[in-house]
């Protein structure tokens, strides 16, 4: 039996693993938040956006099209369009989760985004912390995540077009997650989905970047089933890999 | 706005929730499990390279960012830090702006 202590211990790693990362994106949840500012809309009506949707691409998109006069359907549609691969993430972690009672598995569906989902695949097959405690590191993720993620997309808006635009700021956000990328590499099966999803970004050139993500994870979808791994497939309640056997071993830790 | 927003969040939770729910507890196939293992680092890599190709309001990254890109990966890979590899990449992307407003 764990004691809270741990499990609190847990938590607080998980924020930490991620706080570096999330200050990554609050240039883009400022931008965001000063892109609702300028809309004529409610700013509440747009804010309430960063912890309830807490997804930058489609929270964007959906402003940007109400602004410019676009269908209030079709900006819902866009945002369905961007936010798919959400579908495929609530998968993945049902591996990782899928014993937790009902309300725990809300809970944790509520914290699903790229990072948090990528983070605990990572820690996950790297030191496993049981199956029972899991949940504790992903809360801890999605605590620090969505608070900073709300808040910086409150100043934003309070803020509003005072931001300075062209400082480079937004390359931020691009660069952490190149980098949450490159930690993947040490994974075959991560590496090569990587790869194929720049390849179908520069092959689809004159698709819309609404679309890209489902394209994207269709393809690699396809790839993946249709290359089979010669390599035992890590089930959630396996015992961790030995510590050097993988490069994400290391890396996983070294991201703290 | 608002419509918008509740009904985009409703989706998305939907969506966040739904395999988490209905496969829960249940052993999926390793081709599935592969497969679910497969979106994230492939669509995070397609918004990126997207991302990258549009960077200067729809014209490509420069020579100087997609050097910092470079930089970036290449230090993340080589010390498994991702906050090493953005500091160098910044850095880079500083050095280059220097650079190309030197006229070099």
């Amino acid at each position: 039996m764990e004691t809270n202590t741990s499990n609190r211990a847990l938590a607080r790693r998980g924020g930490m693993d991620i706080a570096g990362i999330a200050l990554g994106y609050i240039p883009m949840a400022m931008a965001i938040g000063a892109a609702i500012s300028r809309a004529p809309s409610s700013a509440i009506a747009g804010w309430i956006g960063a912890p309830l949707l807490a997804s930058g691409t489609a929270h964007l998109t959906i402003t940007n099209m109400l602004t410019s006069g676009s269908r209030i359907g079709a900006a819902i549609l866009a945002g369905l369009f961007i936010n798919a691969r959400l579908i495929a993430y609530s998968g993945g972690l049902a591996t990782w989760f899928g014993h937790e009672r009902r309300r725990t598995r809300l809970l944790i569906g509520f914290f699903t985004i790229d990072v948090t989902y990528l983070l605990a695949n990572q820690r996950f097959q790297s030191s496993d912390p049981g199956a029972e405690r899991r949940k504790w590191y992903f809360f801890g993720m999605g605590v620090v995540l969505w608070s900073i993620w709300s808040a910086a997309m409150g100043v934003g808006i309070l803020v509003g077009s005072g931001l300075p635009g062209d400082i480079g700021l937004e390359w931020v956000a691009t660069l952490m997650l190149i980098g949450l990328i490159g930690l993947s590499f040490g994974d075959r099966t991560h590496r090569r989905s990587a790869l194929v999803g720049a390849a179908v970004a520069i092959a689809a050139g004159g698709v819309s970047p609404t679309f890209l993500p489902a394209v994207a994870a269709l393809v690699a979808v396809a790839v993946a089933v249709a290359s089979p791994s010669k390599e035992p497939d890590s089930a959630p309640g396996a015992e961790p890999e030995v510590a050097g056997d993988s490069l994400i071993d290391e890396r996983a830790g070294a991201i703290r | 706005m608002w419509f918008a927003i509740i009904a985009s969040a409703g989706i998305a939770f939907t969506m966040r929730i739904s395999l988490l729910l209905l496969a829960g507890g249940r052993e999926l196939h390793p081709s599935v499990d592969r497969a679910l293992a497969a979106v994230g680092p492939a669509v995070i890599a397609a918004m990126l390279t997207s991302s990258l190709l549009r960077a200067n309001d729809g014209q490509r990254a420069d020579i100087g960012q997609l050097l910092a890109v470079g930089i970036a990966l290449g230090v993340v890979v080589k010390t498994g830090n991702v906050l090493f590899g953005t500091a160098a990449g910044l850095t880079a992307l500083v050095v280059a702006g220097w650079l190309g407003s030197a006229g070099l």
